[in-house]
């Protein structure tokens, strides 16, 4: 009980056990293999994506042009390989480049010229969607060799009990562990944190705040490529509104996920579990034939909640922590 | 005094905006005839009260560094509410108070759930900016009410938009500079811990600001539905972040604690005057984002400059 009020990642453990089992008992389709499987290769995008938004919320900072990037990148690689026929390889590296320099941009920007987060993402949000409106013309570009759209149906396995599992669900799963493994056992990771918790206190024990932030942009921006990529292959084309309100749903998925916007602290895992009670949430309801607009109610609801839920969870470890300092003294006269 | 009298320039915020706003009205004046015909003159006029009216409130709510992504969402309520009222044959004075309430209260939900609850900001907005917005569809059916009564008309006719704009900023700069809730505004966003020690009740000011924001966006949600003749639950989509970026352009801080009404009207008018002139000169509509982005960015880099000549 009490491990569970400390980790920051309860509360969406919870969630996500309350609405796995309300849809469980009340839906017969949702809880087959087969429809948690198709959730998790939808939503493995936002998965990706989640992953590096975690380490920038970490930091205090925020992006909200992950949405954008996703569509430049899946554009970028509709015009290369759909349009002028560059070999299909060739034109990911380049929507995973141009990822990686939307992302920099963003951290230069916010580094060098300081310039506040949410203000410099929201010119790269409004700038990016742009763009892919621009090169595509507006119009969805679908010319994709087998080769590369194969790999959006491809499958890995078998594995024992849950069958053949799509390589994008395997490639999240990769990263967010990456992911975990670098915020919790390098220095690197630390650093993320030591920024978030208090950039003069970094930057005065020698850290190079302005490194470990760009890091976070541009790895973002770099997962969002990748991001726009998966999405370019689950669907066979690139559309220019790719990605839209995904900013929404990722910043959703990490503070249902624990992570604070005041920055320090935050958690892969709780992210992740985020991103799966999103799509458990969505498909449930759609199964249920809930209206999209209940949906989106629904979300914000759950969002505000999570936040309440996890207000409550620091107050209860704060009492539990006082009422230990208060044992403590009277183990020492005894 | 020379040097002195560079240095009260450089300490003008507003400046680069203002110079920038004053070059493209005098190009557009003179490059492009039909920017220079009243009819168009009044529709940018009216884009501008429209963002300008939700600015004032933006501005106080960012200046307390905090932010409100609901804006948009409170407006498509609002008016809504107010067009099934017209529609079912209330009095249109009445029709129209209704809505000021419930932008007022929608805007006072925002900061019980900022206060009382420790939600931030961000988050609080972003939730109620969903479920108002799902709100506003479920409520309407998402279907268009129309038509309203034409005495709703006068409301976005001739200058009656920019008067209700002018009227609307006067009262909000003399609020933020003339009177002691309005500094207790700048000093919780200037450092919370600070105000709140010298004995300033933060809950209070913010429940202010954000009621007062809720209020403003219902009256913006008035011109549209006035110049629409009808209201829609989709209303305004998306209209947040034009809000903050006239606020940003007008040179008040993301960080809180700095910025002022005049500088957001000289954003509202840039933003408006922008989108006028990309229409006019007939640039596909795609790259609209692409420059609207370029402008928010070079704003605030200018204003960055700015400080660093002042030091």
């Amino acid at each position: 009980m009490r491990s569970l009020i400390r980790a920051k990642e309860s509360v969406v453990l919870l969630m996500f056990i309350v609405v796995f089992a309300a849809f469980a008992v009340t839906t017969d389709r949702f809880a087959s293999v087969d429809n948690l499987l198709n959730i998790a290769r939808q939503y493995s995008e936002l998965a990706v994506v989640a992953v590096g938004l975690t380490m920038i919320i970490i930091t205090g900072g925020i992006d909200i042009s992950v949405g954008s990037i996703v569509g430049l990148s899946s554009i970028t690689l509709g015009v290369l390989a759909g349009q002028m026929h560059m070999n299909v390889w060739a034109a990911c590296a380049a929507a995973m480049a141009v990822g990686l320099l939307c992302g920099t941009l963003n951290g230069l920007v916010i580094t060098k010229l300081g310039v506040q987060p949410i203000v410099a993402t929201l010119a790269m949000m409004s700038a990016a969607r742009g763009l892919a409106f621009v090169l595509s013309g507006a119009r969805s570009l679908a010319d994709f060799p087998d080769s590369f759209v194969g790999l959006g149906q491809t499958e890995v396995g078998p594995v024992p009990f849950i069958g053949y599992i799509p390589l994008s669900v395997c490639l999240a799963l990769l990263l967010a562990v990456c992911g975990f493994v670098l915020l919790r056992f390098t220095s690197l990771g630390r650093m993320i944190h030591a920024v978030g918790f208090s950039e003069e206190a970094t930057r005065l024990s020698g850290i190079g705040v302005v490194k470990v932030k760009v890091f976070a942009y541009s790895l973002t921006g770099l997962l969002c490529g990748l991001g726009g990529i998966m999405m370019t292959a689950r669907v066979a084309s690139s559309v220019p509104d790719a990605g839209n309100g995904f900013e929404f749903e990722a910043i959703t998925a990490v503070v249902m996920g624990g992570s604070s916007l005041r920055g320090g602290e935050g958690s892969i895992i709780g992210t992740m579990i985020g991103v799966a009670v999103m799509g458990i949430l969505r498909n449930g309801l759609n199964l249920r034939g809930v209206p999209n607009t209940w949906q989106v109610l629904f979300l914000g609801a759950m969002l505000i909640l999570a936040v309440l839920a996890d207000n409550l969870r620091v107050w209860m470890r704060s009492r539990l922590e006082s009422r230990q300092q208060a044992l403590e003294p009277s183990k020492a006269e005894a | 005094m020379k040097s002195k009298r560079s240095v009260e320039l450089w300490s003008v915020r507003e400046l680069p905006a203002l110079a920038f706003l004053i070059i493209a009205v005098a190009v557009l004046w003179i490059k492009i005839p039909s920017f220079r015909l009243e009819v168009n003159l009044l529709a940018t006029a009216r884009e501008m009260a429209i963002a300008g009216i939700m600015g004032c409130g933006m501005t106080m709510v960012i200046i307390t560094s905090g932010i409100d992504l609901s804006v948009g969402s409170i407006l498509a309520v609002s008016s809504v509410v107010m067009a099934k009222l017209m529609v079912d044959g209330t009095p249109v004075w009445i029709a129209i108070l209704a809505a000021l309430v419930v932008g007022l209260i929608l805007g006072l939900v925002n900061a019980i759930l900022i206060n009382r609850f420790r939600v931030p900001p961000i988050i609080t907005t972003l939730g109620t900016m969903g479920i108002l917005r799902a709100g506003a569809t479920l409520f309407t059916h998402a279907r268009c009410i129309a038509p309203l009564p034409r005495a709703l008309d006068v409301l976005s006719t001739g200058y009656v938009p920019l008067l209700m704009l002018i009227g609307i900023a006067a009262l909000s700069t003399l609020f933020l500079t003339r009177t002691r809730p309005g500094r207790y505004v700048y000093a919780i966003g200037g450092n919370e811990e600070a105000a709140r020690l010298s004995g300033v009740s933060i809950a209070k000011t913010r429940t202010l600001v954000y009621s007062l924001n809720g209020l403003l966006a219902s009256v913006s949600g008035l011109i549209i539905a006035s110049s629409m003749s009808s209201a829609q639950s989709n209303v305004a989509t998306g209209y947040e972040l034009n809000v903050i970026a006239a606020v940003v352009i007008g040179g008040t801080s993301i960080a809180g604690g700095q910025g002022s009404v005049p500088g957001t009207m000289i954003g509202a008018a840039i933003m408006a005057v922008l989108y006028n002139a990309l229409i006019l000169t007939g640039v596909p509509i795609h790259w609209h984002k692409v420059i609207i982005g370029g402008v928010i960015l070079t704003a605030v880099l200018f204003d960055k400059m700015r400080s660093l000549g002042r030091k």
